[in-house]
């Protein structure tokens, strides 16, 4: 078919595409409307055109870190990170990972609670035995996560500053897996 | 027909079919594969750490953050363990692989193949490991999809150069464009309104907050609190550029000022917050697609019109244009 008589047809399906472009940034799920809307969505998916642009909106909220103390067989403990500043890019995504950690806080079903709190476990582990690979001789890890409120420009000016706040904590050891409690 | 008409649906065919160049669409494809190539490069120590069931999410847990029915690392590598591969060997050949095809996107060699297998290759890696996804592979995915399908080697391209691809100016180069742009002003028209909704973007708060970040802080800006009014219009300025985008980017009076506006706020991103990639993928996207022209002189100009012209005989009968003219 010549190039010509299919611009109609690219015409059409490229209006279809912004179509799906503007339901993604107006959150509408296409998956409610069954095996169409399903399709759709995988479409979506290999497009981008499923995505949504918040970017810093509404507004910025807090800021979640993770380090990790390692204690040696001493009991001696240094506090590192996962982060090796080889570059920010690299950074960012170690970031994203460890924010796994504070994913889905305000879950309000129980059973959503739970899958929350089971996956947060799992990747607190799994950070702590990168961890304990990278410092052989530990003998536990503490993952500790913290997090950073920014304060408000009137509040700085009374005098508040923003500071970093623990908000989980669970201890890992030495081939017996968890010792301690999320706090 | 009454000729206003036949002048509106004269006009939109112009619009969206006028045979244009495709050195916009080459503008984006360089300018694309340039920035990805640096991603990888910073990337290039961490990509088993971020792939792998043996990095940062280990054994099955991996799993739990591959986007559902999608290609993975993880599905390759299982893929290649038949041939005795190894699932870190095998992530190491698919990331070259990637890297491979955008140099040859880049370059313009086999543009179509190449800009496919980018595009296949970095929704793999996105899929195989969602945690660490942020907007710049987001925007990555949307226009490797957009390159894949349009005429991106008809313009400064190694395959126009050795004979394998027409220079010609296409109706295809001109649809693709349109699209692009319709997606970017769609794109702020978004951002813009989920901003406005809060106070912060009003009350210059935003501003203060996230400068304040430690992950995105590059500089000590404590002292922007003795002038507030710098914070609230950095806030309004980026509303204006976002929200009035979809209006002011098409008219020539405006064009160039809108383009060093989102320039300037992107690689303000990249400066005063370290967003490096994201920053610099977002500030190249308005002058390729808006600053680049798709036009090839006056010759050129007369034959799109005529062009147009017989497109516009051959579309008046079709669905599309007869439903847009009723």
């Amino acid at each position: 078919m010549q190039t010509s008589r299919m611009l109609p047809i690219l015409t059409l399906l490229g209006a279809v595409h912004l179509m799906l472009v503007i339901a993604g940034a107006s959150y509408i799920d296409l998956s409610e409307f069954g095996p169409v809307g399903n399709a759709l969505n995988y479409y979506g998916e290999m497009s981008g055109s499923n995505k949504s642009y918040g970017f810093f909106a509404p507004g910025v909220g807090a800021q979640a870190r993770t380090r990790f103390e390692v204690i040696d067989a001493a009991g001696k403990s240094t506090l590192v990170s996962l982060e090796r500043s080889s570059s920010h890019e690299a950074d960012l995504r170690i970031n994203n990972i460890t924010g796994q950690l504070t994913a889905n806080d305000g879950e309000e079903d129980t059973d959503d609670q739970d899958a929350a709190r089971d996956l947060r476990r799992s990747v607190a582990a799994s950070l702590a035995g990168k961890v304990f690979g990278r410092y052989r001789g530990a003998q536990a890890v503490i993952v500790r996560v913290d997090e950073f409120n920014p304060v408000d420009m009137p509040e700085y000016r009374q005098g508040l500053r923003p500071k970093w706040e623990e908000i989980y904590q669970a201890k890992f050891v030495q081939d017996t897996g968890i010792m301690g409690v999320p706090l | 027909m009454r000729p206003s008409k036949h002048h509106m649906i004269s006009n939109v065919t112009r619009f969206f079919l006028a045979p244009a160049s495709a050195k916009p669409l080459a503008a984006l494809r360089i300018g694309l594969a340039l920035t990805l190539l640096a991603q990888a490069y910073f990337l290039r120590l961490e990509i088993l750490e971020l792939f792998s069931s043996t990095g940062y999410l280990q054994g099955a847990l991996i799993h739990s953050f591959h986007i559902p029915g999608t290609p993975t690392t993880s599905m390759f590598a299982a893929w290649m363990s038949r041939l005795s591969l190894s699932e870190d060997l095998t992530i190491l050949l698919l990331g070259g692989a990637y890297v491979l095809s955008l140099v040859f996107m880049g370059l313009g060699l086999y543009t179509r193949a190449s800009s496919v297998v980018a595009w296949f290759l970095h929704w793999t890696l996105m899929n195989s490991n969602d945690s660490t996804n942020y907007g710049a592979d987001l925007f990555a995915q949307v226009f490797l999809f957009y390159l894949m399908l349009s005429p991106a080697g008809g313009a400064w391209s190694l395959d126009v150069y050795l004979g394998r691809t027409s220079p010609a100016p296409t109706s295809a180069a001109r649809l693709s464009l349109r699209i692009m742009q319709f997606h970017l002003c769609i794109m702020y028209l978004a951002s813009g309104i989920e901003k406005a909704s809060g106070l912060q973007w009003w009350n210059g708060q935003l501003l203060w907050r996230a400068l304040s970040m430690p992950i995105y802080k590059q500089y000590e800006m404590s002292w922007l609190i003795d002038y507030p009014f710098l914070t609230q219009l950095g806030g309004w300025s980026t509303l204006l550029f976002e929200l009035g985008y979809i209006i002011f980017i098409w008219p020539r009076r405006t064009r160039r000022f809108w383009i060093l506006a989102m320039i300037s706020l992107h690689l303000g991103i990249v400066v005063f917050m370290g967003l490096g990639i994201f920053g610099v993928l977002m500030a190249m996207l308005t002058p390729a697609l808006f600053g680049v022209s798709p036009e090839k002189g006056v010759l050129a100009a007369r034959e799109c019109a005529a062009t147009t012209s017989n497109l516009q005989r051959g579309l008046a009968a079709s669905p599309l244009v007869s439903s847009s003219a009723t």
